[in-house]
């Protein structure tokens, strides 16, 4: 509906147009005696001309100059006051003389650069140069295709042709600098939008503002900085580049992307450059009205296609970017019929500089509705993602929560396992061999002791090897012979103890404690066993140069040929021990002369906690030539 | 709950749920002629009714009993007699059970199977010396005892307006950190005097003052928690 109102009011306001209002005060002249002088042919004879006088069209695509001379008649019935002349239009370059006197010139006889034909001129006329009977004698030089002429001249009081004046001036001087000023600020705002975002619609749009604001700036300027006809071909061209920029922006905003229009797009540059250059340079009227009917053609042909998409899309960009190119069509054709092709109407404005207010609003529109669109399809993605990470990070934590659960378990089994094994191997066995033992020969008292006692050392060992060492060697140590020295002692050995403080190792599990206690059990066992020793020495220390902790056991046993025993299982045994820890340790077995077994346990700290502390036992016979028989 | 004759002998207590053990150890306390079964309990109830009848010079006490823990006839025992030296069975000498036993006041542990020592040689060794003090016992003692008792608050410090003795501030000496350190390491009370250059007697003095300063420094640690909760602050200015 409000659309339907808007048309209207738009056609109503095409057959509406500038003229001064008739009265006593004001005579209107439309009729002048003319001798027109077109430059390189002579005068022709004074004749009577209609006014308005529009040059191109008596020219004939050249320069040249006119002088009218109009008889003014005195006004009847006004009292006498300041009196002037009013010219809607005149030029390109005039002067006037009023019963012979110079009132107002322009003319430069050296240059046709500037043209003094687009503000209106109000003259006023000096009340002494008044007789009653007095000659209007106006000269102008106009240039093909500048739109020079005289429009309807108008006489009168001056206070009164001072408002006629004042609209005109303010409809076509400070409304085009309105238009300048708006045209401007869109036009670099969407060019800084465009260098943020490189959005081609924001290029697009601000190149479009800018040159418009050329274009309507010619109306600003009297004084080119171009000469004509170079001057004219720049903003003919200007022109033609806003309407094919429009035509752009009409397809990137309705998203039509045809190679037949990018195609039809260039051309169009093309013919416009060439149709500016050709008919500014030659003065060829028609061919620039032909070209102008061309651009209205087609900017028509774009409006059809705005209002069927907008008719399909009900987007309201495109319903409003549709509805300005429909108003700027009918004010093209209005433009197009009533300045360049009507005879009788030189002198009023053109309304299509107007035109481009309506789409700097539009797009303005279109700006903040698109940023009001993304702002909050950025804000549905965010809390989307917000939801996203969320989700991510439960199933992370329970994710996290089934790994130390699975490890937690496996660290369980893998330590129920070693119990087990502790269990069948150690305390099992010897159980079921008293039992056997008790079985076989119920008398047989020692050897079933033997068995027990045997049997509960072993559960002490694995008890102990349960407990919180934390992190002491030297407390591990200690306590494997708290448990052995009754063994000792009863089977007569003579243990030399001496450990140093040693420094706290970061992990000491249970299955490295039994580790450790296994490997010194089946070290002293082996000395006491195979190499039938009295003595039994026992040194630990820490060793800051290869950061290792040293154990060394030696006895005064019976040694052995290390030659004989490599693959002997007491080695075997001393290897796998050696698997389950890490590091290095070294066998010297010498025949009479004892067992000397080395071992290196690298110290892991708080700054290598990844390794556990793995005891390698790398078995090496040193090259002492008397061997033992005994393997240790 | 058997009551037996009392004499001028050593009298020993005993709490033992198990009957086996129960009748071995009540052999090997009759068959020495300086220790006398004053009365035997099988459960915490039984051995309450006992401590409130009888004042033995030894407790033996099994923690493990059908009605509750041994710790809480320990805690009673130490309450209701303080001069009875209380002792805690133990398989293993299960360090921290031993432990919890001494701060709950026991004065040792015996172990059940000790080879070679009759019961009569194990209660007078605790007696003497305090019981064998593993590598792992000493272990915990350093680490239980290195640090002083916390004292945050000037108001536990006095007890009815007097200065708390030094001796119940137990913060280990030198010496005892020294010996402490050699156990755990695993040397002997004998080796530890010899590196030391002193008598094994003495070590077994300071084994004994160690033992002790664990049950003060477990009473110290409940003070000053007690303080720290304001439950002290009415009795104190009784």
């Amino acid at each position: 509906m409000p659309l339907r109102i808007l048309i209207a009011l738009v056609l109503v306001g095409l057959a509406a147009s500038f003229s001064v209002a008739a009265s006593d005060s004001i005579m209107t002249i439309r009729e002048a005696w003319a001798t027109v002088t077109v430059d390189g042919e002579a005068s022709s004879s004074a004749q009577t001309v209609k006014l308005p006088y529009r040059w191109d069209r008596f020219s004939g695509q050249r320069n040249g100059r006119v002088q009218f001379q109009i008889r003014l008649d005195p006004l009847k019935g006004v009292p006498d006051g300041p009196r002037a002349v009013y010219f809607a239009k005149i030029g390109n370059q005039f002067e006037v003389r009023i019963n012979g006197m110079l009132v107002s010139a322009s003319l430069d006889a050296q240059s046709v650069g500037p043209d003094y034909s687009k503000a209106p001129r109000l003259i006023t006329v000096p009340q002494a140069l008044l007789r009653g009977d007095d000659l209007l004698e106006i000269t102008i030089r106009a240039q093909a295709l500048r739109r020079g002429g005289l429009s309807v001249v108008y006489f009168g009081v001056e206070s009164d042709l001072q408002q006629e004046f004042s609209q005109a001036y303010r409809w076509r001087i400070m409304g085009s600098l309105a238009v300048v000023s708006i045209n401007l600020v869109f036009g670099l705002f969407s060019l800084l939008l465009w260098s943020q975002q490189r959005a081609p619609l924001f290029l697009l749009f601000g190149m479009a503002q800018l040159i418009w604001a050329f274009r309507v700036c010619d109306v600003l300027i009297d004084e080119t900085p171009l000469g004509w006809p170079a001057w004219g071909v720049a903003v003919a061209f200007a022109y033609a580049l806003y309407v094919g920029l429009v035509a752009r922006l009409t397809m990137l905003v309705l998203n039509i992307d045809r190679d037949w229009f990018s195609v039809a797009w260039r051309a169009y540059l093309v013919g416009a450059a060439g149709v500016s250059l050709v008919a500014f340079a030659q003065g060829y009227l028609m061919l620039w009205t032909a070209w102008l009917g061309l651009m209205i053609g087609l900017a028509l042909l774009c409006a059809g296609v705005a209002i069927y998409v907008a008719w399909r899309s009900h987007q309201r960009e495109h319903g409003l970017l549709a509805f300005s190119l429909f108003i700027s069509v009918l004010v093209g054709i209005r433009d197009w019929v009533y300045v360049w092709l009507a005879p009788d109407t030189f002198g009023d404005a053109s309304w299509v500089r107007y035109v481009s207010i309506l789409f700097c609003l539009t797009m303005g529109f279109i700006i903040a509705d698109r940023y009001t669109r993304a702002d909050r399809k950025l804000r549905f993605f965010n809390q989307m993602l917000v939801d996203r990470v969320a989700e991510r990070e439960r199933q992370l934590v329970a994710s996290f929560e089934q790994t130390v659960e699975a490890l937690q378990q496996a660290a369980a089994l893998a330590e129920r396992q070693r119990l087990m094994r502790d269990m069948h191997d150690g305390l099992g066995s010897r159980l079921s061999g008293a039992l056997s033992v008790l079985r076989g020969n119920p008398s047989s008292h020692s050897v079933v002791v033997e068995y027990i006692t045997e049997a509960l050392e072993e559960l002490k060992l694995t008890v102990d090897s349960l407990q919180d060492y934390v992190g002491d060697l030297g407390t591990v140590l200690g306590n494997l012979r708290y448990r052995l020295q009754d063994r000792l002692k009863a089977a007569g050995v003579n243990l030399i103890w001496r450990v140093s403080p040693l420094p706290p190792f970061e992990r000491l599990t249970p299955t490295s404690v039994r580790s450790i206690q296994n490997l010194m059990l089946e070290v002293v066992a082996n000395a006491m066993r195979h190499g039938a020793a009295t003595e039994i020495t026992v040194t630990a220390r820490f060793d800051a140069e290869s950061h290792s902790v040293w154990i060394v056991i030696e006895d005064n046993g019976r040694g052995f040929d290390p030659a004989a025993v490599r693959g002997g299982r007491g080695l075997v045994l001393i290897r796998q021990r050696a698997r389950e820890l890490g590091g290095e340790a070294t066998i010297e077995g010498c025949l009479e002369r004892g067992c000397q077994v080395k071992v290196r346990l690298p110290y892991v700290s708080a700054e290598s906690p990844e390794r556990l502390p793995l005891l390698a036992v790398a078995c090496r016979c040193e090259k002492r030539p008397v061997c033992a028989r005994e393997q240790c | 709950m058997i009551a037996t004759a009392v004499g001028p002998v050593i009298q020993v207590g005993l709490v033992e749920d198990q009957p086996e053990t129960m009748q071995r150890m009540v052999a090997a306390v009759q068959s020495q002629a300086t220790l006398c079964a004053q009365f035997r309990a099988a459960s915490v109830a039984e051995a309450r009714e006992a401590l409130a009848q009888f004042s033995p010079d030894v407790l033996l006490v099994d923690l493990g009993l059908p009605d509750g823990s041994g710790l809480e006839v320990i805690a009673l025992a130490s309450r209701r007699h303080p001069a009875c030296e209380i002792m805690v069975f133990s398989m293993f000498g299960d360090e921290s059970l031993v432990l919890a036993s001494i701060e709950a006041g026991a004065s040792g542990y015996i172990l059940k199977d000790t080879p070679g020592m009759t019961l009569e040689e194990a209660i007078r060794q605790v007696h003497s010396g305090g019981s064998p003090m593993s590598p792992i016992i000493a272990r915990r003692l350093l680490q239980r005892l290195r640090k002083s008792p916390p004292t945050a608050d000037p108001a536990p410090a006095k007890v009815s307006g007097r200065p708390i003795p030094d001796a119940e501030t137990p913060v280990l000496t030198e010496r005892e950190t020294e010996i402490l350190a050699l156990i755990s390491r695993g040397y002997t009370y004998a080796e530890v005097a010899n590196l030391l250059s002193v008598s094994i007697h003495t070590i077994q003095t300071h084994i004994k003052h160690l033992y002790g300063k664990l049950s003060v420094h477990s009473r110290s640690e409940a003070v000053f928690e007690a303080s720290k909760m304001g439950l002290l602050r009415g009795l104190l200015d009784e």
